[in-house]
């Protein structure tokens, strides 16, 4: 299994969640201890960043499914451009928004089986680009990271599976501070 | 405790972390058109480094600069002067920008055309204002009443 450069150094212990839009209560984020950012700042950062894109792209290449390196890493660019505008915007615009833009997390990408069609998307590329959270209530979501997704399942890879540690990690967060399981669901953003 | 109790409780909790990604968003699609620029050069430097099988270290001691600045404008994240992309480019051996140069050969073979052409034109101006002159010498005002008409 190849290392990602994307690994999650996450700890459970002084685990802090942040407001990351000014007066937005709906959209908040985990904040990561050991770069000093939240998670949201830090998955943007790292998709901009061409050096650790080039040595993460070369690691997973056969993943790739033959596209070259500078392909994927253009694209990588692009895509985080428009989900970082999309979710800018749509949180600006009104917390009631936000849930055209989460979708549940699907059983198969926790690796567990379903009887649920694939669907199919033509001819379009799916965006490989993952952000995830936690919703508590209707309104208010909580990011835990992100991730580039080249697997059908997140336990395939050590980047995503350390995304799946992470959401537990911030559930068992929010146990602890009195919400119950049904209070909580897992959520993905896609392009 | 209630559910709304709970999210109240819990939202007291939550320090603040606003502006920095909004901001670094906004810097992002703001120069957008360098900093893709900055990016495919990345991109490139990398890919000729691993097929040279070069490192950075050597590159930047190629170029005379420090391996921090090398490791930043593999990032994608700088602003570069064209000093540096000129350094990249001799230190890499490869094109990372091109520009279309004027071409003397083709400029100078242009330039003869158009002078004939023109040179053609003006004859033509010529004859006419020679014309002119025939048909002022032809039509010559024989009293005052002609010039009053």
């Amino acid at each position: 299994m190849p290392q990602g450069t994307f690994q999650s150094t996450y700890k459970l212990i002084d685990m802090k969640i942040v407001r990351i839009i000014e007066d937005t209560d709906s959209l908040l984020s985990v904040f990561n201890e050991d770069e000093k950012v939240s998670e949201l700042r830090s998955v943007f950062y790292k998709w901009n960043d061409v050096q650790r894109l080039y040595e993460f792209f070369k690691e997973n290449k056969k993943d790739l499914k033959g596209l070259s390196i500078d392909t994927v890493i253009e694209r990588t660019i692009e895509d985080a451009e428009q989900l970082e505008q999309l979710i800018k915007e749509t949180a600006r615009s009104g917390s009631d928004n936000l849930q055209t833009i989460f979708k549940a997390l699907s059983p198969s990408a926790y690796g567990l089986k379903t009887y649920q069609k694939e669907k199919a998307y033509g001819t379009v590329r799916k965006s490989w680009l993952r952000i995830y959270a936690i919703r508590i209530h209707e309104n208010l979501y909580v990011i835990t990271g992100g991730a580039i997704k080249l697997t059908r399942t997140m336990q395939e890879r050590s980047h995503t599976n350390d995304e799946l540690v992470r959401i537990n990690a911030v559930r068992n967060h929010l146990k602890s501070l009195g919400f119950n399981e049904d209070d909580v669901k897992d959520l993905e953003i896609e392009l | 405790m209630k559910k709304k109790e709970k999210i109240e409780e819990f939202l007291k909790t939550v320090e603040n972390d606003t502006g920095s990604w909004v901001e670094e968003a906004r810097y992002r699609r703001e120069n957008r058109a360098w900093l893709r620029k900055s990016q495919r050069i990345a991109v490139r430097i990398l890919s000729v480094l691993n097929e040279k099988g070069m490192q950075q270290k050597e590159l930047a001691e190629a170029m005379d600069v420090s391996p921090q600045q090398v490791s930043k404008i593999v990032k994608g994240k700088q602003n570069l002067k064209l000093e540096t992309i000129s350094k990249l480019e001799a230190a890499l051996g490869i094109k990372l920008f091109e520009i279309p140069v004027p071409n003397f050969e083709t400029e100078v073979k242009r330039k003869d055309v158009q002078t004939t052409l023109s040179e053609k034109k003006s004859k033509v101006v010529k004859s006419k204002v020679n014309l002119n002159d025939i048909n002022m010498q032809l039509w010559k005002p024989s009293s005052t009443d002609d010039l009053a008409a």
